[in-house]
């Protein structure tokens, strides 16, 4: 009898940690699909989570205040080369926002990148402003998001629409912490390290409130954004400000 | 914009951020006198560490100058109910309110009568803030007097003016900086179609896209001996009558209400799906509440009075609390402390009232409502004057029923000055959360 229930005991034991591993694992490929999944037509395309933000003035009908203009620094491109931040900040209307790629934060990169994905989608629509806008990513995580990875990640989001037609997304880093200082200084983009807090030494995450960045052809930032004040209307509404504005003159 | 206070924002950012598990962090947005930061601003959800008191300079007393007050609040503490930190800013300029940018890094606090604006760092060392800038053109550069509210907006500050660098009158604007402490515009309050120009709190609701100012009176009348003031019938006339209801986006006026009587302090509900915003006038003790109709027109209802409007109580700060669903309500002349049932918002309740000394401010509730902290001062000419000049600063545990008193700081026993404005802080800023109001319940991202 003992032997029976200790065989018992077994088997339920193996079939309910075969169940717990299954369970997790699908779990985790859903929440994966959920967040990584970084295919053409998957990428972020959760629409339930987008800010509702109501009562918008119709574009044109409103000037954005030049807030400061974007100081001459540095950056890497895909190819590693250094470049002038002007070079993708200057001649088009720029949407703009740092990032990290390892970051799972739903109210962070994700969440940007899925509203700059709705821009890219509907911008690439008209080709005056698929000429006239561009979006930048910028790294604070220099020592993982390399311009090798990052040429990866740029093409993947711009190669989603064939014959040239996508909208310039240009994802830029630096060579060091050093070099991204002055960087996320000058554009006031809070970030923290987040510590272990038993072991108090660095984890891989970024503790950071999500800003977006529009300036205008001149490199003046006329518009910020964050969490709880963004959304793909007003990104297309501001957008579409700045470019009545340019064409008045 | 570089160089934001000759410091690296990134360096101090680098350096820790420990993830405090035991302190608790609520997925909801219910807060309480965080409602009076802006809603841009991360929120102290835990146990708060300190508050800072912003406070006025009183001839003969310490070293004379306004000052900014850390006060450790942390029972936990040794020091805890003890002044662990002062930042003299040098000479008495009407030291009034402050506010955190919109990283709750940086503390703006203004002086009603020199119109310099501070500016504290709060992050580095959040337990002894450092002065690292000093605005001092504000009323050269923007034509205002009287910097009063600091209202956070992304990589932005508001600052409300009282009066007009002209004729001292109430007729002013809203100023904004960026981040940098660098001028950005003057938007001036409308004094066309039923508005009087005059100007005081603001406050934003982001999902509405909405932007509500309340009015007070110039530097002529703030800054007149208060006893005068009264028997001034002209002197009297000049105060605000009205608010505005503003398109965020676009700063342009959408309605502008009567509202007699100096509305004071602005502030909306921010309960997930509220969208209604309250403010009290001065001089008519009367709760206004601000709501859009079934049209999505903007509508004042005057939906309640304070004391007996008759005597001037003269109702002052508000805060309300965690869930919206009441709100705390000073009234200065008797000291009183009053907490209103708003869970009707268009029908409100008063549940409970406390003497809180011979004069009563500025009142802060903690996150979870069970810590009320309060403060005395209004403006110097206003106060009390000889022994009933209370000024301190009280801390209450409410259990829901009763406020009892933790601690009290005699701010004149300890010569520093008059107790103003309050804000809190955390030891470590990861503790913070940003207002997530539309997006939390909606996301079940995993994070890792």
């Amino acid at each position: 009898m003992n032997k029976n229930m200790k065989y018992l005991s077994s088997i339920s034991l193996r079939v309910l940690i075969g169940l717990a591993i299954f369970l997790s694992v699908g779990f985790l490929a859903w929440s994966a699909k959920s967040i990584y999944v970084k295919g053409p037509t998957e990428f972020f395309e959760e629409k339930s989570y987008v800010n509702k933000i109501t009562n918008l003035p119709e574009p044109g009908s409103y000037t954005l205040q030049k807030i400061f203009t974007v100081p001459k620094l540095s950056v890497l491109d895909t190819k590693g080369q250094l470049q002038p931040i002007s070079k993708y900040t200057k001649g088009k209307i720029t949407l703009l926002t740092f990032f990290y790629d390892r970051c799972s934060d739903a109210n962070g990169c994700p969440y940007a990148m899925v509203l700059f994905h709705k821009v890219k989608n509907k911008l690439e629509k008209n080709e005056k402003m698929r000429n006239s806008v561009r979006l930048v990513h910028i790294s604070f995580d220099p020592a993982r998001d390399t311009p090798m990875m990052l040429a990866g990640l740029e093409k993947r989001s711009s190669d989603l629409v064939k014959n040239g037609k996508s909208i310039e997304w240009d994802f830029l880093t630096t060579a060091s912490v050093d070099d991204l200082l002055p960087i996320v200084d000058s554009f006031g983009q809070n970030v923290d390290i987040n510590m272990n807090p038993r072991l108090g030494d660095k984890t891989l995450t970024y503790s950071h409130v999500l800003k977006a960045f529009l300036i205008d052809d001149n490199g003046n930032v006329r518009e910020i954004y964050s969490t709880n004040y963004i959304s793909v209307e007003m990104l297309l509404n501001d957008i579409q400000t700045l470019y009545l504005e340019r064409s008045s003159k | 914009m570089m160089n934001r206070f000759k410091y690296p924002a990134l360096k101090k950012a680098l350096s820790i951020a420990i993830v405090m598990s035991s302190i608790t962090m609520y997925a909801e947005s219910t807060y309480a006198d965080e409602t009076s930061c802006s809603p841009f601003t991360p929120l102290v959800k835990g146990q708060e560490d300190f508050v800072y008191v912003w406070t006025l300079g009183m001839k003969g007393l310490g070293d004379e100058s306004d000052k900014l007050v850390t006060v450790d609040v942390n029972p936990n503490s040794k020091t805890y109910g003890k002044v662990i930190a002062k930042v003299s800013v040098g000479g008495r300029g009407e030291a009034h309110h402050m506010g955190f940018t919109d990283d709750r890094k940086f503390m703006w606090a203004g002086a009603l009568d020199s119109n310099k604006i501070f500016i504290f760092d709060v992050a580095t060392n959040p337990a002894k803030p450092k002065l690292v800038k000093t605005i001092k053109d504000f009323a050269s550069q923007s034509g205002i007097v009287g910097p009063h509210t600091f209202y956070a907006t992304p990589g932005r500050m508001i600052v409300t003016g009282l009066s007009n660098a002209k004729d001292h009158g109430g007729v002013t604007a809203l100023v904004t900086y960026n981040n940098a402490g660098e001028y950005v515009s003057t938007t001036a309050m409308p004094t066309s179609g039923g508005g009087d120009g005059f100007g005081y709190d603001v406050a934003i609701n982001p999902n509405k896209n909405a932007m509500l100012t309340t009015a007070f009176t110039g530097w002529n009348n703030y800054m007149m001996d208060l006893g005068k003031l009264i028997k001034d019938p002209e002197a009297m006339k000049q105060f605000g009558n009205t608010t505005v209801m503003w398109d965020y986006k676009s700063m342009k006026p959408i309605k502008i209400f009567s509202t007699p009587g100096a509305a004071l302090e602005a502030r909306w509900s921010f309960n997930p799906g509220d969208n209604w915003a309250v403010t009290t006038t001065a001089l008519t003790s009367n709760i206004f509440v601000y709501k859009q109709d079934d049209k999505g027109e903007w509508q004042q209802h005057k939906v309640g009075t304070i004391g007996d409007p008759s005597k001037i109580p003269l109702p002052v700060d508000i805060a309300l609390n965690s869930d919206g669903k009441s709100m705390w309500i000073n009234t200065f002349m008797d000291g009183t402390t009053r907490l209103w049932d708003m869970t009707d918002p268009l029908h409100p309740k008063e549940t409970y009232t406390k003497k809180i000394g011979n004069q009563v401010n500025m009142v802060s509730p903690s996150f979870d409502g069970k810590r009320v902290y309060y403060s005395t001062s209004l403006v110097s000419n206003w106060d009390m004057k000889g022994q009933v000049n209370d000024q301190f600063l009280k801390s209450y545990n409410w259990d829901g029923k009763e406020l009892k008193l933790a601690f009290e700081i005699d701010f004149i026993k300890e010569k520093l000055g008059r107790a103003h404005h309050m804000k809190f802080q955390a030891r470590d800023l990861k503790t913070l959360q940003p207002l997530q109001a539309s997006i939390d319940s909606k996301i079940k991202l995993a994070s890792n």
